[in-house]
């Protein structure tokens, strides 16, 4: 009884564990068994350190390998090394306790006790080993082992007993393994409710009203695919999308964390994620633009500018510009990309064989000085002549003759500016000689006895004191200084010829060696530029030897490694519009991750996927458009089995309710008070401003660094992705809401943000100035509209705006209450006081449903 | 105690019930329908916060509370608290071992002795060097562990590791098992504070303060120790007091009336308990930061007169302050992330600058704070511990045949110490060896020293679980030894 209690108390207490931090990225720890776990901790390590020196690898001494399962169950010459039945016999426990006449193991010591109690207790346990493998000299190939290695299988979408429910095959699928559990899906949502989800879900914003009605104003069953044809034709589309992408890529606009370096260029990468998605790029182009864009052809200035801009992919991370160990510094910054590229594209964890060989996935350490060699034949950053510091490659973009008209334009004003400096500056400099020579009279005066005024000095207009002009001349000599700082900053932003953070063909192109342990310095066997050889069926494309292999690494991502590739995309798309991926652990397939909740349908869209030529908004359709997208999020009484046996809803029997993302709840605010004003995107940092500018003399050892201190006078209208991100800090200025609301941290890779709910989030809701400021916005919009003849019509557009839907009579009534209850009793006689109290009462009730759950969430 | 044990307020009895209407309508067995009745019953018959009566011990718990001193970079244990002579007897030398140590940066120079003086300090004789002189005036309330292990030398897994238990990251941290194990003891305050250090966040931000797995309340709550505590405790644009009240009553009205509508939903249940606890912050927070009404002595004490000490001080004096109102688990890092110049304890390159910069920082403020708690009569029942994520190395990170002025990473051997309720005072636990590089005495693991933890707050290690992913989940994982030898 006792154990059942805490079980069935636990499993009570996992739902609401999980529906309270939703977690993602927390989900990338699969779930071992105990013994499995005991393997792992006690068991592997001891192996690895005392018995693979003569028992792995090549090396089987006296006919045994201790590598893999099959190893000790084949044994040595001795007969396996552990029997099942008689556990305490077993060759390898008498050799480790130095017993009796068995060889003494290991040779040059023996184990502690504890090290030995340890390989007994696993014993034991009947010897529970994962490590699945032929103890031979297998060259590394296809494991054939981890589903996510297999190649995609043509797919047909299952036969369901409720034939009316699908609109698709998404909703088979779904179907059918809800069916297998005698489950039924839940209901479809209502029309608006269904526009508000997919809205915020394809643009990040809610629908504006006259959406609404155009949308409950069209019954037929099409007015669904014109809804979201619009939507992702939209620009929004774009600005909404790129964020996943930025958060996989580790993007701020600083470089590094040290010293507040600012990465200047780095927008124009943000802005190309942004038109890359609006444009439609195939998902593969979009790949091999990220890694290699320099080396394709173009037929464009545009489309040249897009591929180099691209390949700023493998550079905005939290990238270290200042080491004093030049190759530690390149081998990480080698080991950051690989990192980045197999999480991003491969969804697999790739760093750990910088050491040694990965310990449950297919990766050794070849593979990864084989991609190592790609990277350091390719030039991310370069040395610059202030101090120790390095920075991130600058390429300078071709340019349109548009930018170019512009920028001349521009030039010369600058050039204008400049010059008005240099003769602000040349004055003072002359008035600071002027004062010098009367001074210099001056003291020759003093020293032949005359009076110690300038009286009769050579200026006669000027009869001040020594001491006035010496006050002066020190004014002057800090207006000269001061110059010089506005000529430097002016320099600093001296409309040239556009650059970009990116990527270059390296000066020495060649393979990698291995490190030892890691260690840069400790080399070891060279290893041939390559792939992860496990990854992919076939050998991959060959890298020329003068190629650093980048683009042929484009080449085997989007070929013989697209099916897993392809699957890891789908199933980061399906993630941001179902709350969960079909494999929950969005950034790794590895052996320790959970297995897929739909693996069939997984299958069956990655292969649709690449089919219909890699595009995104071609897949997006399809999901928001199914049947199962379609339902509603409520969890009904007649749920309450699916929610007790599911509460994470793996098995889709609902769309699962979130809270907005923090970009989409500023976005949202801004949207439903009116204050939202579109960017083109560009710079983020404001450098324009001299105040956000700092080491800017060239003398300085220190490389310029940016500070907030003034934000563009737009900023706190623009759609938070164009804000910008710091690494070295909170987010400052109107970005501060990326503090509170789950924004991942820039040195981060990943695919799946946490969701929690804390006060300081209420705090911010309750207190903070955005809240406040959209509340007001709103407020006057909603007052100053005289179309609103009572106030029954100005509630139910409050509410319109901000929850796209009329007020309930109980909410009518509940609001009137406190509008008035809330305003003092003074007259209806127009009076300022009271047009003042009954403008704070509404901004009061705007405030409060801006604040509520149903506005924060995407239901 | 393997579930989560819910406060006595509204929301939860509402969940409560709400589940179990669930689990009926499900047609769930009448062994599982009786075993949530229990848990209802125990739930129902266990302590309101406000009595502070303990819920969940498994035995008397020695400790109530604790403040936890995280020091981050690696503190180096041969300059500190682990005296070794014959270090200083070989400076200079190679270190005689059979196989090249595996360091971070790979370099191994020559052994380099210690540039402080270790003496032996106050009744016990424990020896403390001059990197300390403050807390060696405390000595004798220390419990020191001289063999702590780490499985990596990297800061941030490290940290990680310290906090958790485990290297990757995902999983609750200490304060937050605490939190979720013995609930609070105020409803006014967070159960789990963390101080960040006044110059950045340590080596993976604000993951070192995570709920992991565990419900969102039972995350800690970062205070700052200058300017405002928290954001957002007052409105931007000052309205009235009974306006305020009003709307947030409309506010709770609106969301309890959604949450009605929709049927069990704990996103939505969380958002309204987490304006619960922000109101009673804003009337809280004010009060317990308001440091200025403390004398000039403890000004003193805690090192708040010195500029080098103020930042660290004025944390100590508000994690006291924080303990006083029934906060659980209030944790203090000192030390940032990684960065240039180095803003923690990570030193690489010289030991003197860097060790010399970080140490007087936080010595006055650290004794004075168990003086402190000593003298309210507070220690009898607080467990203040004071962690480094891993060690340092007794060679230099140098070319083979120099001494070099700087220490590399040493996950190997290294010390902490615990100090207060249920402790051996003035005792040391485990050895390294002759040159204080790895633990060979009585080694001590992460599990090992949070084992001890929980066993001080009355909480068996074993059965401190939550249930997820398949998982019933330990802060433990599948290890931990009790450190017996150390306990009174």
């Amino acid at each position: 009884m006792g154990t059942r209690v805490v079980t069935t108390i636990g499993r009570l207490a996992a739902g609401v564990a999980i529906a309270f931090s939703a977690s993602i990225s927390f989900a990338a720890q699969p779930a071992l068994t105990e013994q499995m776990e005991f393997f792992e901790q006690r068991v592997r390590p001891l192996l690895v350190e005392h018995c693979y020196p003569c028992h792995a690898g090549n090396k089987r001494q006296g006919g045994l390998s201790l590598e893999y399962r099959s190893g000790w169950q084949t044994g040595g010459d001795r007969g396996p090394a552990i029997l099942a039945d008689r556990p305490e016999d077993s060759p390898l426990l008498r050799a480790v306790r130095y017993q009796d006449d068995y060889p003494q193991m290991p040779p040059d010591g023996k184990l502690s006790a504890e090290q030995i109690a340890v390989l007994e207790q696993w014993v034991r346990m009947g010897a529970p080993d994962p490590r699945d493998g032929e103890a031979i000299e297998a060259a590394p190939g296809p494991s054939g082992t981890l589903w996510v290695l297999e190649p995609l299988p043509d797919v047909t979408p299952p036969q369901v007993d409720n034939a009316e429910w699908p609109l698709g095959d998404i909703d088979r699928f779904v179907l059918a393994r809800l069916e297998q559990k005698g489950w039924q899906p839940s209901p479809d949502v209502d029309r608006g409710a269904w526009l508000r989800r997919v809205t915020f879900d394809l643009t990040g914003l809610p629908p504006t009203m006259a959406e609404v009605d155009a949308f409950l104003g069209d019954a037929s069953e099409e007015a669904f695919a014109r809804v979201v044809d619009r939507l992702l034709s939209s620009r929004e589309y774009g600005e909404r999308w790129a964020r996943p992408w930025l958060d996989l890529v580790g993007y701020a606009d600083q470089i590094g964390s040290a010293n507040n370096v600012p990465a200047e260029q780095a927008w124009r990468y943000r802005d190309y994620v942004i038109r890359a998605l609006n444009a439609e790029k195939p998902f593969d182009q979009f790949i091999r633009e990220q890694l290699a864009g320099d080396l394709l052809t173009s037929s464009s200035i545009e489309e040249r500018q897009d591929q180099i801009i691209a390949t700023g992919f493998l550079v905005l991370g939290n990238v270290n510009i200042v080491e004093s160990d030049k190759l530690v510094m390149r081998m990480d910054l080698v080991d950051h990309q690989i990192e980045k590229v197999g999480k991003a594209f491969l969804g697999m964890s790739l760093q750990c064989a910088r050491c040694h060989d990965h310990k449950f996935d297919p990766i050794i350490l070849q593979d990864y000085y084989g991609l190592a060699g790609i990277f350091a034949s390719t030039e991310s950053t370069r040395k610059v002549d202030r101090g120790v510091w390095s920075t991130v490659t600058l390429v300078t973009l071709p340019e349109t003759l548009a930018e170019f008209t512009t920028r001349e334009a521009a030039l010369s004003a600058h050039d204008r500016e400049v010059e008005e400096i240099r003769q602000e500056q040349a004055l003072s400099a002359r008035r600071i000689d002027e004062i010098d020579r009367l001074l210099e009279t001056a003291e020759q005066g003093i020293s032949n006895g005359e009076s110690a005024t300038l009286a009769n000095a050579s200026s006669p207009e000027d009869d001040r004191s020594p001491a006035e002009l010496k006050q002066e001349r020190a004014d002057l000599a800090a207006k000269v200084a001061a110059c010089n700082q506005r000529l430097w900053h002016k320099d600093y932003i001296r409309p040239s010829a556009p650059a970009t953070f990116a990527v270059k063909e390296g000066a020495e192109i060649g393979n990698s060696r291995i490190c030892l342990r890691g260690n840069p310095h400790a080399p070891g066997d060279v290893v041939p530029r390559g792939f992860i050889r496990a990854m992919a069926r076939g050998t991959g494309p060959k890298i020329p030897a003068d190629q650093s292999g980048r683009q042929q690494l484009a080449d085997w991502l989007t070929g013989p490694a697209s099916h897993v590739v392809s699957r890891v995309t789908v199933n980061r798309l399906w993630q941001k519009l179902f709350g969960r991926g079909i494999v929950d652990s969005v950034d790794y397939f590895g052996a320790r991750s959970e297995p897929p909740s739909h693996p069939e349908l997984l299958d069956f869209l990655a292969r649709q996927f690449i089919s219909q030529g890699w595009s995104q908004k071609q897949l997006l359709r399809e999901l928001v458009l199914s049947r199962t997208y379609r339902q509603q999020s409520t969890a009904t009484t007649a749920a309450s089995t699916m929610l007790a046996a599911d509460p994470d809803n793996r098995l889709l029997w609902r769309m699962s309710p979130r809270r907005l993302e923090a970009e989409m709840i500023r976005d949202a605010l801004l949207a439903s008070s009116g204050l939202l004003r579109c960017s083109a995107g560009g710079p983020a940092l404001a450098p324009e401003f001299m105040e956000n500018v700092g080491e800017l003399d060239p003398k300085s050892v220190n490389p310029i660094s940016f500070s907030l201190q003034r934000f563009r006078d737009d900023a706190p209208r623009v759609r938070t992705i164009y804000l910008p991100v710091v690494r070295s800090s909170e987010q400052r200025g109107p970005a501060d809401i990326l503090n509170f609301f789950d924004f991942p941290q820039p040195a981060q890779y990943t695919g799946g943000r946490p969701t929690t709910a804390v006060a300081s989030q209420a705090l911010f809701l309750i207190n903070g100035p955005l809240l406040q400021q959209a509340a007001k916005s709103l407020t006057e919009t909603l007052l100053a509209d005289s179309s609103l003849e009572d106030e029954e019509a100005r509630l139910h557009a409050l509410y319109r705006r901000v929850l796209n839907r009329p007020c309930t009579p109980e909410e009518l009534s509940n609001a009137r209450a406190f509008l008035g209850a809330s305003a003092p009793a003074a007259p209806e006689n127009g009076s300022a006081g009271a047009d003042a109290s009954r403008h704070d009462s509404w901004q009061q009730l705007a405030h409060a449903l801006l604040a509520s759950n149903e506005f924060l969430f995407r239901l | 105690m393997a579930n989560e044990p819910p406060d006595p307020h509204s929301a939860d009895r509402l969940l409560d019930r709400r589940e179990l209407f669930s689990w009926v309508q499900a047609g769930i067995g009448g062994a599982a329908l009786a075993s949530l009745l229990v848990a209802g019953d125990r739930l129902n018959a266990a302590g309101s916060p406000e009595t502070g009566v303990d819920r969940t011990s498994h035995w008397p718990a020695r400790a109530k509370r604790v403040i936890h001193v995280c020091l981050c970079g690696g503190l180096s244990q041969v300059d500190s608290f682990d005296y070794k002579p014959l270090l200083a007897a070989h400076h200079g030398q190679p270190m005689p071992t059979s196989e090249k140590p595996d360091v971070f940066f790979g370099q191994v120079g020559l052994l380099r002795q210690s540039d402080w003086q270790f003496k032996r300090r106050g009744e016990s004789g424990l020896w403390v060097s001059d990197l300390f002189p403050s807390l060696a005036e405390v000595a004798d309330e220390l419990s020191v562990i001289h063999s702590m292990v780490a499985e990596t030398s990297n800061h941030t897994p490290a940290t990680f590791q310290e906090n958790t238990g485990f290297r990757l990251n995902g999983f609750p941290v200490l304060g937050s098992w605490l939190s979720y194990g013995l609930g609070s003891e105020t409803d006014e305050l967070p159960a789990f504070v963390v101080i960040p250090d006044a110059r950045g966040f340590p080596a993976g931000g604000t993951i070192n303060w995570t709920n992991g797995f565990l419900p969102a309340r039972h995350q800690g709550v970062s205070f700052r120790s200058k300017g405002a505590a928290i954001d957002n405790l007052a409105p931007a644009q000052p309205i009235s007091d009974s306006r305020e009240r009003a709307t947030r009553e409309l506010l709770s009205a609106m969301n309890m009336r959604h949450m009605s509508e929709r049927g069990v939903d704990d996103s939505l249940l969380a958002r309204v308990r987490s304006y619960e606890l922000a109101a009673k912050m804003q009337l809280a927070v004010p009060e317990v930061t308001a440091i200025s009404g403390e004398t000039a002595a403890t000004y003193a004490m805690y090192g708040l007169d010195r500029p080098d000490s103020a930042d660290f001080g004025r944390g100590c004096l508000l994690a006291r302050r924080l303990l006083e109102k029934g906060v659980r688990f209030v944790q203090l890092f000192s030390g940032g992330s990684f960065g240039n110049p180095r803003i923690n304890w990570d030193g690489h390159e010289n030991m003197v600058l860097n060790h010399g910069q970080e140490a007087p920082r936080i010595d006055r403020p650290v004794a004075g704070l168990l003086r402190d708690l000593r003298q309210r009569g507070m220690l009898d029942d607080t467990l203040v511990l004071f962690t480094t994520e891993f060690g340092r190395t007794p060679f230099t990170q140098s070319a083979a045949d120099v001494v070099g002025t700087g220490r590399d990473h040493n996950q190997y051997g290294f010390s902490v110490w615990m100090a207060g309720a249920g402790l051996r005072s003035g005792t040391t636990y485990g050895q390294t060896d002759e040159f204080g590089y790895k633990a060979i005495e009585n080694r001590v693991t992460w599990p090992d020293f949070h084992a001890t933890v929980l066993h001080l707050l009355g909480i068996d290690h074993e059965r401190l679980t939550y249930y997820h992913n398949g998982i019933q989940r330990r802060l433990t994982n599948v290890h931990g030894t009790l450190l017996k030898d150390i306990l009174v």
